[in-house]
């Protein structure tokens, strides 16, 4: 795969920041 | 619970969605696998817009029914339209670089009109600390979201209107969409990242207005304690 370190910093940062948000949201959530 | 299975569904989803363009659909003949980066940039792109469309719609929903709520789903949209712009923005970059040969240009006017969308928006978050009162600011948030979604079309159509770097639609009308200048399999990619990324919008709309909701409570609630201890000081409640 050609250009793999733009690839892997584009998808890492947006899935794993979804993933990051969804956490976030359910610890504030059971917090309340 | 529904909103939980909501939150499998669309997870299940961007996964697949992901595998789809990372190792399924051949990569671009001109641009390699950079290309692959668009799949991500376009859906959060297309989010963003989103979000913030809701945070207006909201806005001129308080402005005209005084009902809370509508203030609730305007922050919301407001707060996760920060994080797809930033991602739109951040997975521009990622692909602009191996095919621009550059992060960032600020002549581009799509550039620089959406970071101009992150600014304003973070501004409203920001702006929404200034006061306590719940009333007053929805009516400022939301005449600052009605305001600030001006340039949700300026942004989107930057591409048509000025000359720059960044590409005019591949599937921006109904007619591209069943004749598009790219090949079915990244139009369908496309397609399905975007309903992937849909559903998970609709997942953190629903969990952030919840959460909106219940901070809302309990602002009323330690607002009502405090106005109690302080009749109670002043000798008890009026009967």
């Amino acid at each position: 795969m050609t250009d793999l370190p733009f690839i892997v910093a584009a998808y890492g940062v947006i899935i794993g920041g979804l993933g990051l948000y969804a956490v976030f949201l359910w610890r504030r959530l059971r917090s309340q | 619970m529904k909103t939980r299975v909501l939150g499998f569904v669309a997870a299940f989803a961007v996964a697949a969605a992901v595998i789809t363009a990372l190792f399924i659909v051949p990569a671009d003949l001109n641009q390699g696998d950079a290309q692959r980066i668009m799949y991500v940039h376009v859906a959060s792109a297309w989010l963003a817009y989103l979000s913030f469309g809701v945070t207006a719609i909201g806005g001129i929903g308080w402005l005209w029914r005084r009902d809370l709520r509508f203030d609730h789903v305007a922050l919301a949209g407001a707060e996760i339209g920060v994080m797809f712009t930033a991602f739109a923005i951040w997975g521009g970059m990622m692909w602009a670089r191996p095919v621009w040969g550059v992060f960032w240009q600020w002549e581009d006017p799509r550039l620089t009109t959406t970071a101009l969308l992150l600014a304003l928006y973070i501004g409203y978050l920001l702006f929404r600390r200034l006061t306590d009162d719940p009333e007053r600011r929805a009516t400022r948030a939301a005449i600052v979201g009605i305001i600030a979604a001006i340039d949700i079309p300026i942004v989107h159509f930057s591409v048509e209107w000025w000359r720059g770097l960044h590409q005019t639609p591949t599937i921006g009308s109904p007619d591209r969409v069943l004749n598009p200048a790219a090949p079915m399999a990244f139009v369908g990619t496309l397609l399905a990242m975007l309903a992937a990324f849909t559903l998970t919008w609709m997942y953190f709309m629903i969990r952030r207005y919840q959460l909106a909701r219940m901070q809302a409570e309990r602002e009323q609630a330690a607002r009502l304690e405090r106005l109690e201890a302080a009749a109670t000081r002043a000798g008890g409640l009026p009967q």
